[in-house]
């Protein structure tokens, strides 16, 4: 019996220190994070172990940002890429849980500013009417739907957009670009498939339109249609691809590829101030000058320039993307940025426009830096660092 | 030189002793009606001569002298036998034994000298055997036993019926495959599943880990769980029922009938369970506010959410079960010979979506199975110590997941309007999965000698899948094919008096897979074929009777599956350049057991490694809203797991267990080219318990309320360890989620008259009211109570 005793206790004591042992274990007491004035959301770590966070960047031109004991972890609150920064607070539509929140990052913390019940639309684009306002657009039961949130006390009020109705062999809008001037709001869409079955060759609506839509009252005017080009702009949750310049002309471009279409070029338009028409003297064959590439997004710098993220040509759109800056008001291409190739995810808002020079987040197969651009000098700096391992930068962020 | 000559004088002295002095022999087997007893001891009383049987329960006593003897043979759960015998000189005598069951014992937690359980222990292999009859008087699935043993991990999403992730030291998912009874468990149909199982269809769990005998035919490269029903060859009739809180009923049946004369048998199981699953969600989001009619919200606009405290409103879970054979024993040209026909289905209502913010309120599943089966087995098939058993079944599986509404359910079963289905889907859905499929096995077998053993398994597993919408279209005109073989082969051998076993095998896994598609408005068909070796060995040495020393080896895969190669044309898209997964697993341990007067003991403790790569994950496309698999991570698993047991007679029992697992990332370049190696790579895989254990108490008195009952209480305490969400590294801590440290007791109390022909028994989960949750905030139900009665008789 002692010898049974002898060997139980000692049984359990090795449990009882590996009980205590793993209880013991400390959990890094942290350091808080000092307000900034831009943030970054990073993607670490492999399917299904994919988290996100929000970092602060201190500063874009200098030092570096890791993960490790950094960043406000979004996973579990918002676990997405597609969410809306305005003055330091993020916006998300959560299509699974129906609910659309406000948060902001608080040492270190992402917190719930407030949630609401919202299950209107599935959304693609935004744009903010004013300040406070905030328009938001995405397919909901096969109608074309739209939301305008003020977002002080997160009040909503929704309706549907009489768009072009879907033709047959297509069943859902392809929601793509969204800007509001002078009390309009001009919508980008086309029309899509649902049929997977024929993945990745999927029907093609050679068709583009562009929804002209008063405000005031959210009706549509009318929508303009061009057949040289599809997908007037992907989801701008993910990333711009559309802007309206100091003389409040609004250009777009297109992305072909990201609606199945393998032929059409990527395309730039213009819609002049005051006008509701595309204006039929501007065409920018982006595809045409840039060796066949794609524009899955567009950021203005000023000056009458701007910068496409240009994906390589093919059929993929998770391959290599450049940095190319246009002339905007002539349609042209001033030059390739000699950045390196980016890697990176294919959504990315990865432009940063500040004092007239444009800072590029690039995903390299090297380091990984936030590039300064001057458009004067045409001068390219490296600055700010993500070491430590990431695998992409999804957003960078100016926050006020 | 020395050596030499002392070894060659005991030898020469030993020799000659048994020559001339003592020459006399006996030996025999030693059985019970089913089968033979290995490790049983043979004693001749008043004497310090004795042996244990072998693995083919065969004893032998050589160098007797003459005279007069008893033989006693013991073996733990059997009534010990004696004889007594008179050895002439030089007489070889040849005598059997046949132990009977010891059914006194038969409520006693004590027992764990099964013969099978026993023998699946002391072999190579890293294995949890569970005998489930102390568990019988219990409400228990399956899933509930074996969440007890060490290395299992069982992750719920909710109550009864849900949906579940079964981890067997580490790796999970499609890695770990299920069997009754040595054939995959999906072959039955869904509602064959390990958390409907109840306790009292299977008599013997066993949980084969990282290394998989060949006789299990599959790509299970996790490890495999084989499920052992009643094989013995007499009547019996097990008939139980269980109520308890949430409207959950259970009901088990299960019997033979042998008709001595003709020795035709037939076979009988089913099982039906049913729960509201009604059970208390804590700190939920309501709504309130709002425009409303009824529990419809019409407009959201001042609609706001607070939290509470509410039950959940849509959750009910219905399967039943039947399965019938038919066959007989014993005869010249089979052993056993069965034909079988078995029907399930089962009813499940969803109630959360991948987390608990997500709720649905009229989500449905439904799933329809029938299955055909053909059971043979013969030994010594043309020759003597050939065998050879079969298995061939054809069945048809069909799953149907309906969600038809526009609209978003809230904790407080209101809901409003919503874009998209429940489901997230832009479309009215009715998917259908249909699976008919053809599986056959073969299994033969040859004994050499004492020493030498082959084995050679062969695997035919023929599924066709179709996915479709029934809204859409009536049927998948363009379905997947699988065709996976896979042939085994082992060599076994016995060294060193039984001491040493080694097993040797080599596993060729051969898959087709193909699927139609319309490619540029043209029909053209996808296929592919391929084949991969895998190979492995299990060892285990006897030091002394109780304590022995085993590791194990293998190189393993889990193959693709058709949708994941080529898609459904539903939710999954294709991806042609997947690879299988792959993984080294290498066990090492060791066991001892022994008896001291009443009080046994045994100590298992073993160490694991898992070089596991290729992972392949569902990815989500947000730009198509499709799913594609691709070959996403690579992990590296060591562990460390004991159990340890300690009973006192059939009074008391106490097990305890603990599993320490640290998995770790070793994907070192992630989705994008990078000059850093993966700030994930060597981290520790998060979301993922790591540290885990278990405490089984039993005290049970017989005949403490009259003669031939027993009175038994069963405490069970089950404990995980904190773990991250998210990985351990990264992220400021202030933000990060975890899933807390979790302690659930559990205890029961039953009560059995007439040598365990009746038996009632009262239970009560989680006692404390513990919030529980194996994933991230889905919540698992808290306190219930539970009665069972239970018919028993053979």
């Amino acid at each position: 019996m002692n010898k049974l005793f002898y060997y139980t206790s000692k049984l359990l004591l090795i449990a009882l220190i590996l009980i205590s042992v793993s209880g013991c274990e400390k959990r890094d007491i942290g350091n808080v994070e000092e307000g900034s004035k831009y943030s970054a959301i990073l993607c670490v770590g492999s399917w299904p172990n994919t988290a996100y966070y929000i970092t602060s960047i201190p500063s874009l031109t200098s030092g570096t940002i890791s993960l490790k004991g950094n960043g406000a972890e979004m996973t579990g609150k918002v676990y997405a890429q597609d969410v809306v920064q305005k003055d330091g607070f993020y916006y998300h539509a959560n299509a699974n849980s129906g609910r659309l929140g406000k948060y902001h990052v608080e040492n270190g913390s992402l917190l719930i500013d407030k949630e609401i019940p919202f299950a209107w639309l599935n959304w693609s684009s935004y744009t903010w009417a004013d300040n406070n306002t905030l328009v938001i657009f995405g397919e909901g039961n096969g109608e074309a739907r739209y939301a305008v949130v003020k977002v002080d006390k997160m009040t909503i009020k929704t309706g549907t957009l009489s768009l072009e109705t879907i033709p047959s062999g297509f069943q859902t809008y392809n929601i793509g670009f969204a800007e509001y001037r002078a009390n309009k709001l001009f919508l980008g869409y086309g029309f899509g498939s649902n049929d997977w079955a024929q993945y990745p060759n999927m029907p093609v609506y050679q068709k583009s339109f562009v929804a002209v839509i008063d405000y005031s009252t959210m009706a549509v005017e009318k929508s303009l249609v061009d057949t040289r080009t599809t997908g007037l702009g992907g989801p701008n949750v993910y990333a711009p691809s559309s802007f309206v310049d100091e003389n409040n002309d609004l250009y777009f471009i297109s992305d072909p590829v990201n609606v199945y279409d393998y032929k059409s070029p990527a395309v730039m338009y213009r819609i002049k101030n005051g006008q509701t028409e595309i204006d039929p003297s501007y065409f920018f064959n982006f595809s045409a000058a840039a060796n066949n590439e794609m524009a899955p997004a567009m950021w203005y710098i000023g000056n009458g320039k701007a910068i496409v993220r240009s994906r390589i040509a093919g059929q993929s759109i998770d391959t290599d993307h450049y940095f190319r800056v246009i002339d905007v008001k002539n349609g042209s291409l001033i030059k390739k940025l000699d950045l390196p190739v980016d890697k990176g995810e294919r959504m990315v808002n990865g432009v940063i426009v500040e004092d007239g020079k444009a800072f590029i987040a690039v995903n390299a197969a090297d380091r990984d830096y936030i590039w300064e651009y001057d458009p004067t000098t045409e001068k390219l700096t490296r600055g700010v660092e993500f070491i430590g391992g990431i695998d992409y930068i999804l957003r960078i962020e100016k926050l006020k | 030189m020395l050596y030499r000559k002392i070894l060659l004088s005991i030898l020469f002295i030993s020799f000659s002793s048994y020559a001339f002095a003592q020459n006399s022999s006996i030996s025999g087997f030693v059985k019970d009606s089913t089968a033979t007893i290995s490790g049983a001891s043979v004693l001749l009383k008043n004497t310090k001569t004795g042996i244990t049987t072998d693995s083919k329960g065969y004893f032998a006593l050589a160098g007797l002298l003459k005279g007069t003897y008893t033989i006693q043979v013991t073996y733990l759960g059997y009534l010990t036998e004696s004889r007594r015998i008179t050895l002439k000189e030089n007489e070889k005598l040849d005598i059997d034994f046949l132990l009977k069951r010891d059914h006194r014992l038969l409520n006693d937690v004590a027992i764990d000298g099964k013969t099978k359980a026993r023998e699946a222990k002391e072999s190579g292999f890293s294995v949890n055997a569970i005998e489930t009859k102390k568990y019988a008087n219990t409400t228990a699935d399956l899933n509930q036993i074996l969440n007890r043993s060490t290395g299992v991990r069982i992750r719920e999403q909710g109550g009864l019926g849900s949906d579940f992730k079964f981890s067997i030291n580490g790796l999970s998912g499609k890695q770990v495959k299920f069997f009754i009874d040595g054939i995959p468990m999906d072959v039955m149909g869904s509602a064959m599943s390990l958390n409907n199982i109840p306790v009292n269809l299977a008599e013997r769990l066993e949980v084969y880990k990282g290394v998989v005998p060949v006789q299990l035919g599959a790509d299970a490269m996790g490890g495999a769980v084989n499920v052992i029903t009643n094989q013995r060859v007499s009547n019996y009739l097990d008939l139980s029922h269980s109520y308890g809180s949430f409207s959950t009923n259970r009901s088990a049946l299960t019997g033979q009938y042998v008709h001595e004369k003709t020795g035709i048998i037939i076979k009988g199981s089913g099982f039906f369970n049913s729960s509201v699953n009604n059970y208390k969600m804590k700190d939920v989001d309501v709504v309130v506010g709002g425009v409303r009619d009824g529990n419809y919200i019409s407009d959201v606009t001042d609609a706001e959410y607070v939290k509470a405290d509410v039950r959940r409103f849509h959750d009910n879970y219905l399967s039943a079960l039947g399965q019938v054979e038919v066959g007989v024993t014993k005869k010249t040209w089979a052993d056993v010979l069965f034909i079988g026909a078995g029907y399930n289905e089962g009813h499940q209502d969803l109630q959360t979506g991948f987390d608990q913010n997500t709720v649905y309120g009229k989500v449905r599943r439904t799933n329809y199975a029938k299955s055909g089966t053909l059971r043979y087995k013969k030994d010594n098939l043309f020759t003597e110590g050939l065998s050879l058993s079969a298995f061939a079944a054809r069945s048809r599986d069909s799953y149907k997941t309906t969600d038809t509404l526009f609209r978003n359910y809230n904790w407080d079963g209101t809901w409003y309007d919503k874009g998209y289905t429940e489901m997230g889907s832009g479309i009215k859905t009715i998917a259908n999965i249909i699976r008919p499929r053809t599986y056959a096995m073969g299994n033969l077998s040859y004994v050499i000698n004492s020493q030498h053993s082959l084995n050679l398994n062969y695997t035919l597993d023929r599924l066709k899948n179709e996915n479709f919408n029934q809204l859409q279209v009536d049927r998948d005109s363009l379905p997947g094919l699988m065709n996976k073989q896979i042939v085994g082969f082992a060599y076994q051998q016995n060294l060193l008096e039984n001491r040493l076993v080694n097993t040797l095998f080599g596993k060729y896994y051969h898959l087709g897979l193909e699927r139609a598609k319309y490619i540029n408005g043209a029909y053209a068909l996808l296929d592919t074929a391929f084949g991969n070796f895998g190979y492995g060995i299990a060892s285990r040495y006897k030091l002394t009777q109780g304590l022995g020393i085993k590791t194990s080896y293998e190189h393993t895969y889990r193959l693709q599956e058709a949708e994941e190669m080529f898609g459904d044309g539903l939710n999954l898209q294709g991806n042609p350049d997947l690879k299988p997964e792959r993984s080294d697993n290498i066990n090492f341990g060791a066991y001892y057991g022994f008896q001291i007067n009443k009080s046994s003991f045994f100590i298992e403790a073993s160490g694991f490694y898992r070089n596991a790569k290729d992972f392949i994950f569902p990815v989500p496309d947000v730009r198509s809203k499709l799913l594609k698999n691709e070959n996403q991570s690579s992990v590296r698993i060591t562990g460390f797991e004991s159990e340890v047991r300690y009973n006192y007679a059939q009074l008391l029992s106490l097990t305890l267990n603990l599993t320490y697992q640290n998995a770790i990332n070793t994907t070192k370049f992630g989705q994008t080219e990078s000059y850093y190696v993966e700030g994930t790579y060597k981290n520790k895989i998060p979301n993922q318990p790591w540290l885990f254990g278990n405490a089984d108490f039993t005290i049970g008195k017989d005949n403490l309320l009259g003669k031939d009952t027993r009175l038994q209480l069963n405490w069970f305490t089950q404990y995980v360890n904190w773990f991250y969400l998210t990985w351990e590294s990264k992220g400021n801590p202030n933000g990060k989620s975890d899933i807390p440290t979790q302690f659930i007791h559990n205890a029961s109390l039953s009560y059995s008259l007439q040598k365990g022909k009746y038996n009632i028994s009262a239970e009560c989960r989680n006692l404390t009211d513990h919030l529980a949750y194996d994933n991230f905030k889905l919540q698992k139900p808290g306190r219930s109570f539970s009665v069972k009665f239970r018919y028993f008789i053979q």
